[in-house]
């Protein structure tokens, strides 16, 4: 199932479950390093992390449905056209959506809620699952790795925002409506956080940290690897 | 996978038409629902910005329909001037106007102008300044940019209409020098448009 994805991926002792492997094992931005450039470029606070997570999500789910429903149709020459079509369309509808409903969260993530398109984990899945798997499962797909992706961007977006602004949860009333003014844990105001995390050299940094975080807790975990794993670092 | 019941050359190509007939049925339904109440966040926005633009400044149009674009001849000039009336006289001015001169790009401005040539208010519609540093331009960040209400050409002297970094009259904000500068130097040069070439301006007032 992962013949087309990069083989990075840390050796799995058994089959994980669709959710732990989308969220964990395989996670598109922490293993996988797909979709990055939204990443790193927005993460600049909670809200518009979550914002953009929730289109990438809604983005998957739609194409991996679709795409899956398709599949008895779709002939090797038109496999990817028909995606990549169905992955436009999600995403111009979830941009529509967004500049009506979202018009200032719209304003501020810019380009990159039209480059959700070029996610490559969205095509990925689409070419490495949705097309062999029923409809059901495809849509189980999609979501592992769509809140896999979403968490990551949380993760990342709390450290930024924490560390940058000196808050978390700052503008939630762009996405959750005027109730969610009050959400704001610490300081809007006043405060000079450390600049380096709002700039994307802090974002890389950050994201290393994650990776390398992420990295260490799987090996701790899996003490039975370890042999296997020691030995690939010596090598 | 696919290799025993291979779809036939018209089966692909009903199936790819099929998609897009699909997808783009969809767009047109979300396009369809969304569509008014982009174009009202669109003109609610351009509308709440302008009337930060004439503070104290009394006006009886519609700033954003009364736009013109102008045609920049030199680098500075403004591209566009919004024109406030009361009872079809000229009230106040609001020029847009694009510097090349900014840290990270462009910076794109508006300068709201009395019949005084005072200065009502400049806003930063749209810049790449950094984040944390020359970002404080926007009225929303720090106080910088209102230092420019109530000035006017002569109000301080052309040699001091620059940063204090630089030995001028305005305040500088730390570590963004540049963007001071950019900034600065667009307001007066939008002051000097206005003031050689507000004659020229069409008057479309008595209509509005």
């Amino acid at each position: 199932m992962s013949a087309t994805l990069p083989a990075a991926q840390a050796l799995p002792a058994k089959p994980a479950m669709p959710l732990a492997a989308g969220i964990w094992r395989d996670n598109p931005a922490l293993v996988q390093l797909l979709g990055l450039c939204p990443l790193l470029a927005i993460t600049t606070t909670v809200t518009q992390a979550l914002t953009l997570g929730l289109v990438t999500l809604f983005t998957l789910l739609a194409s991996n449905t679709l795409v899956s429903l398709l599949r008895r149709w779709l002939s090797p020459e038109i496999r990817i056209a028909v995606a990549v079509l169905i992955i436009a369309g999600a995403v111009s509808a979830a941009e529509m959506i967004l500049a009506a409903w979202f018009h200032e969260l719209y304003l501020r993530l810019g380009i990159y809620v039209p480059l959700v398109v070029t996610n490559c984990t969205i095509l990925a899945r689409a070419e490495a699952y949705a097309r062999h798997h029923p409809p059901l499962a495809a849509l189980r797909d999609g979501a592992a790795y769509g809140v896999g992706f979403l968490l990551a961007l949380l993760l990342l977006g709390t450290l930024r925002e924490w560390l940058g602004h000196g808050s978390v949860l700052r503008d939630a009333e762009l996405l959750f409506g005027p109730a969610a003014a009050g959400w704001t844990i610490g300081s809007v105001t006043g405060h000079r956080g450390l600049l380096l995390a709002l700039l994307p050299p802090g974002a890389f940094i950050l994201l290393a940290l994650v990776i390398a975080a992420r990295r260490r807790l799987e090996i701790r975990a899996a003490p039975r690897i370890d042999a296997t794993g020691a030995a690939q670092v010596a090598r | 996978m696919n290799g025993t019941d291979r779809p036939a050359a018209w089966q692909s190509i009903a199936a790819l038409a099929a998609s897009a007939l699909l997808v783009s049925s969809v767009l047109v339904v979300v396009d369809h629902f969304s569509r008014p109440r982009i174009e009202a966040e669109r003109r609610a926005a351009a509308e709440a910005l302008l009337a930060q633009m004439l503070p104290g400044i009394d006006y009886d149009n519609s700033l954003a329909a009364s736009f013109t674009a102008l045609h920049p001849v030199h680098a500075g000039d403004p591209n566009g001037v919004y024109r406030a009336s009361h009872k079809g006289r000229p009230a106040a001015w609001v020029y847009a106007v694009t510097t090349g001169q900014g840290y990270g790009g462009a910076i794109e401005l508006l300068v709201g102008v009395d019949p005084a040539g005072r200065i009502t208010a400049v806003r930063v519609t749209d810049h790449r300044e950094t984040p944390g540093l020359g970002d404080r331009i926007e009225a929303g960040k720090s106080t910088w940019i209102t230092q420019f209400e109530g000035r006017r050409l002569g109000d301080p002297p052309a040699a001091a209409w620059r940063p204090n970094r630089l030995g001028g009259a305005f305040e500088t904000i730390s570590g963004a020098t540049i963007t001071s500068k950019a900034v600065t130097d667009a307001v007066r040069r939008v002051l000097e448009y206005d003031t050689a070439h507000r004659g020229d301006l069409p008057a479309v007032e008595k209509g509005q």
